[in-house]
């Protein structure tokens, strides 16, 4: 099952053949409300294998964090601090949270099932 | 949590996950796009274009040179054959050389001096002060001091690195180059002079005249040559405003 998000991921990616621009200034806050994206997807996967989603928490720790992520890295521009910095530390230091959490519940899970089979 | 919707059961948040990861696809996509797009709009692309538009111009200059130095040559000789022609147009004929001579559309050979200059060998490396720097490279200026002391000292032709100097010359500089006719020269330069050796010579080597701080600083060579070929002015000799004078002499 875990194919259907990385069908979702090449889907949405398929825009990058449209003949769309944006201009080059806005390329950091894209490329954090990225991370952000990443960031809350692995949180949902997470939540989804601890049976504790809430998809109205997803979607919204989703935009906020996508939306307050290029916020600060606009905000640091203005007033010269490079406050992209502490969305990248928070949010990348989650997405590694999250995956040893997801691995450890995989890895959990090879093991039982294993066991059973033996 | 109890105000918060249920938490979804079975594989429906696999969905939802889905739909979000098509809008992450997006997000990445247009941020990959406008990265390098970012990273395009600094590359250096266009020195390249320029660098590329310049040898095509630079050959462009050479061809078209050579295809004026042909026609020069053929009018010669056209004017040559109906000057035989005609017959009795010998006087017409010497004018027309001597004429030639002064505008410095041929090339002429003969006894005078050879003046190389260079920047100075005694440049201490270290030395950053570009006041100080200055002073150890050939200027413009030098260049021009040392042409005029020589037309001073009765040179008849005079050529900068094969640039024939005619009456509408300019020496000047442009960045780390020299323009002359419209041509980059560049050091070192070599100007050849035709007159008297001793009379060119002395006049550049007159105390407190144009060659002192060069000869100094070890940046001009003087050598006196018993044949020299000063060559002909390739540029244009097409006058667009000038015209000939019928009241005054």
């Amino acid at each position: 099952m875990l194919w259907l998000p990385i069908l979702g991921l090449i889907i949405g990616f398929s825009i990058y053949w449209l003949p769309l621009r944006l201009p080059p200034d806005y390329a950091s806050y894209l490329s954090l409300a990225t991370l952000a994206g990443v960031d809350s997807i692995f949180g949902g996967i997470r939540a989804g294998i601890e049976g504790k989603f809430h998809d109205d928490i997803f979607i919204s720790g989703f935009v906020s964090n996508t939306v307050l992520a290029a916020l600060l890295a606009f905000l640091g521009d203005k007033i010269g601090v490079d406050l992209w910095l502490a969305a990248v530390v928070a949010l990348g230091g989650r997405v590694f949270l999250n995956l040893s959490l997801i691995r450890r519940y995989w890895l959990t899970q090879t093991a039982m099932s294993r066991k059973r089979e033996g | 949590m109890s105000t918060l919707a249920p938490p979804v059961r079975g594989k429906a948040w696999l969905w939802q996950i889905t739909a979000l990861c098509i809008v992450l696809g997006m997000l990445l996509a247009l941020s990959l796009k406008t990265q390098r797009q970012a990273i395009e709009s600094n590359e250096p692309a266009r020195p390249v274009a320029l660098r590329k538009a310049y040898r095509i111009l630079k050959q462009q200059n050479i061809d078209l040179e050579k295809e004026l130095t042909e026609n020069k040559t053929r009018i010669e000789k056209l004017v040559k054959e109906q000057a035989n022609k005609i017959g009795g147009t010998q006087e017409i004929e010497r004018v027309l050389d001597e004429t030639k001579m002064a505008a410095g559309t041929v090339a002429v050979q003969g006894p005078g001096v050879i003046v190389l200059l260079h920047d100075s060998p005694k440049r201490n490396p270290s030395e950053t002060r570009q006041d100080v720097v200055n002073d150890y490279i050939i200027h413009d200026s030098d260049i021009r001091g040392i042409v005029n002391e020589l037309f001073a000292s009765g040179a008849e032709a005079i050529s900068l690195n094969g640039q024939r100097l005619v009456a509408t010359s300019s020496i000047r500089c442009v960045g780390p180059v020299v323009l002359v006719n419209s041509t980059q020269i560049a050091p070192p330069f070599v100007i050849k002079a035709i007159g008297k050796p001793e009379t060119l010579e002395n006049g550049l080597k007159i105390p407190g005249g144009v060659a002192d701080g060069l000869i100094l600083l070890d940046m001009i060579e003087i050598t006196r040559q018993p044949n020299i070929v000063v060559p002909a002015f390739t540029g244009s000799t097409r006058y667009k405003y000038a015209v000939p004078s019928k009241n005054a002499q």
